[in-house]
C-alpha cells in the first residue's frame, strides 16, 4: 500500500497483474455467472503464464485459463461438467493429457478452507459423514463421539474476485448472490485485486454495510467504460 | 389443453409435491433447479442455494418488487424476509443440520439406496458440487433424475459400476415415471406418472420393481 490509507487503488487493467509469475497459486472468485471476474480472468489468460494452481468453485469459469494452458494444479469443487459441452473443454483435454491434475472439494469445505486461510486458522475438523471421500488430509479423530477428518486451511499468493461495488480505497460490497467466494476469498491471498462493477468515491459506502474492507485489498479495476 | 410439460419439468414438478410446507430446502443446478417454479409461495417453503441465496422463489409467480436473479440456468426473484450470504455462511447453515431436504440430480442410484451424482462415464475428473455436505446434513435426501440416460440405459440399477462418494442412501427417487424408493434388494413403486404402467416401469429399470 502506498500513499496513505485515502489513496485510490484503482488501476489499469494492464497494471492489475503486475508481480504476478508462473508457479503462482490463485483464487479465483465467483459462482457460474454470479460475481465472476470475468475481464480478470481473460486479461490473466492473455498474459501466458504458466504452471498455476487455481483455487475456483467451478473449472467452467477459469476456462480461458486452462485453454491458454496456464494451470497445472486445480482444487475445485465443480472439475468435469456433464454434457457434451464439459467434455469438449480445455479442462478435460489437459486433464486427459496429464497437464491437469485436479483436487476435488465439497463447497461448503473449500469455503470454509478459503474462510480459514484468511482468519488465522490452519486446520479445522469437520464431521467425516459430510465430506465422504473428498477431504485434503488423512488425520481422523473422534470429537463428540463423532468421527472428525482434518481439513487444512488454503491461502494464496493472490486472489482475482469480483465486487458488485467498490469504492476507490477498496471497501467492498456485494448484492444478491454475488458474493459467494468472493468474500472469504478477499482474506485469503497475498495480493488481492478486484473487478469491481461498480465503483464510487471513498466514502460512500457506509461503513457498517462495508463487507470486507479496504484494508485486504490491493488494486482495483474499474468498470469497462 | 395445455402443451404437456417437458420432462425434467414433470419431474421436478412431481418432487415439488413431495417436499413439506413450511420447511427449508436446498435445490441446486439441473432438474432440483425447476423444483421452485412447481412450488406456490403459499407453501411457505424457504428455499436455499448454495451460492447464499437464502428465501427465493420461481419468477413465474410471486410478488413481482423482489430482485430477479439469474442462476442455475433459470431465472427466480428474492421472496420477503430471504437472506443473502456468502458461502461460508451458506453452508454453515447446511452443515449444522437446518435443512429438512435436500434435492440432488444423479446419474445412477441403485438397490440400496447409494448414488452416483459427481462422476459419470468418460469425465476425467468429478463434480461434486456442495452435494456431500447437502446429503450429509439434510433430513430428507430427494433424488430427482431422468428414469434413463441419453443413450436409453437405465438410472435405477441393481448395483451402480460409476463411483458412489457417499454412504448416504437417498430417501426418495423422482422419475417422469414416478416416485420410487430403495428397498435393498430393488426398487419400490410409491406413485405412478398418469398413463404410465407398471410393465413400462419394469422395462426402464435394471432391477426388480415392486408395485404396491
Amino acid at each position: 500500500m502506498t500513499g496513505g490509507p485515502n489513496a485510490t487503488k484503482v488501476v489499469a487493467l494492464n497494471d492489475a497483474f503486475t508481480g504476478f509469475t508462473d508457479g503462482m497459486t490463485i483464487m479465483v472468485g465467483g459462482w457460474g455467472d454470479c460475481g465472476t471476474p470475468n475481464r480478470l480472468i481473460r486479461a490473466l489468460a492473455d498474459l501466458g503464464l504458466r504452471n498455476l494452481t487455481l483455487i475456483v468453485t467451478g473449472s467452467g469459469s477459469v476456462e480461458p485459463l486452462n485453454e491458454a494452458g496456464s494451470v497445472a494444479h486445480i482444487i475445485t469443487s465443480f472439475g468435469s461438467y456433464p454434457g457434451r459441452v464439459g467434455a469438449a473443454s480445455a479442462f478435460e483435454r489437459r486433464c486427459r493429457e496429464g497437464r491437469l491434475t485436479v483436487e476435488l472439494c465439497s463447497q461448503g469445505i473449500l469455503a470454509e478452507r478459503i474462510r480459514a486461510g484468511g482468519a488465522g486458522i490452519p486446520a479445522f475438523y469437520v464431521e467425516e459423514r459430510l465430506v465422504g471421500e473428498f477431504r485434503s488430509g488423512s488425520e481422523v479423530r473422534m470429537l463428540n463421539g463423532r468421527s472428525c477428518v482434518l481439513e487444512t486451511a488454503l491461502h494464496a499468493d493472490a486472489a482475482i474476485i469480483g465486487a458488485s461495488l467498490a469504492d476507490t480505497r477498496g471497501n467492498l460490497f456485494w448484492r444478491d448472490g454475488e458474493r459467494n467466494f468472493n468474500e472469504p476469498m478477499a482474506y485469503a491471498a497475498d495480493l488481492v485485486v478486484v473487478e469491481a462493477f461498480d465503483l464510487v468515491e471513498a466514502g460512500w459506502i457506509e461503513p457498517e454495510i462495508v463487507m470486507a474492507p479496504a484494508l485486504v485489498v490491493d488494486r482495483i479495476v474499474a468498470p469497462a467504460p | 389443453m395445455a402443451p404437456p410439460l417437458p420432462r425434467r419439468e414433470q419431474i421436478a414438478r412431481r418432487a415439488a409435491a413431495h417436499l413439506r410446507d413450511g420447511t427449508f430446502v436446498n435445490v441446486g443446478i439441473g432438474i432440483p433447479g425447476l423444483v421452485p417454479h412447481h412450488v406456490p409461495d403459499e407453501r411457505a417453503i424457504t428455499f436455499h442455494a448454495e451460492h447464499g441465496v437464502i428465501g427465493f422463489g420461481s419468477d413465474r409467480f410471486g410478488p413481482a418488487e423482489g430482485a430477479e436473479l439469474a442462476f442455475f440456468a433459470s431465472t427466480y426473484r428474492m421472496r420477503p424476509g430471504g437472506f443473502l450470504c456468502d458461502h461460508t455462511r451458506s453452508f454453515a447453515l447446511v452443515r449444522s443440520g437446518r435443512l429438512e431436504a435436500t434435492v440432488l440430480g444423479a446419474f445412477e442410484v441403485e438397490a440400496s439406496g447409494r448414488f452416483a451424482n459427481y462422476r459419470s462415464a468418460g469425465m476425467s475428473s468429478g463434480c461434486p458440487g456442495g452435494s456431500p455436505e447437502l446429503a450429509g446434513a439434510a433430513r430428507r435426501v430427494i433424488l430427482t433424475l431422468e428414469h434413463r440416460d441419453r443413450h436409453g440405459r437405465p438410472r435405477l440399477v441393481a448395483e451402480t459400476t460409476l463411483p458412489v462418494a457417499l454412504p448416504r442412501r437417498a430417501d426418495l427417487i423422482v422419475t417422469e415415471l414416478g416416485t420410487f424408493s430403495a428397498n435393498g434388494s430393488g426398487f419400490t413403486a410409491l406413485e405412478l406418472a398418469e398413463g404410465v404402467s407398471t410393465h413400462d416401469v419394469q422395462e426402464a429399470t435394471a432391477a426388480e420393481v415392486t408395485f404396491r
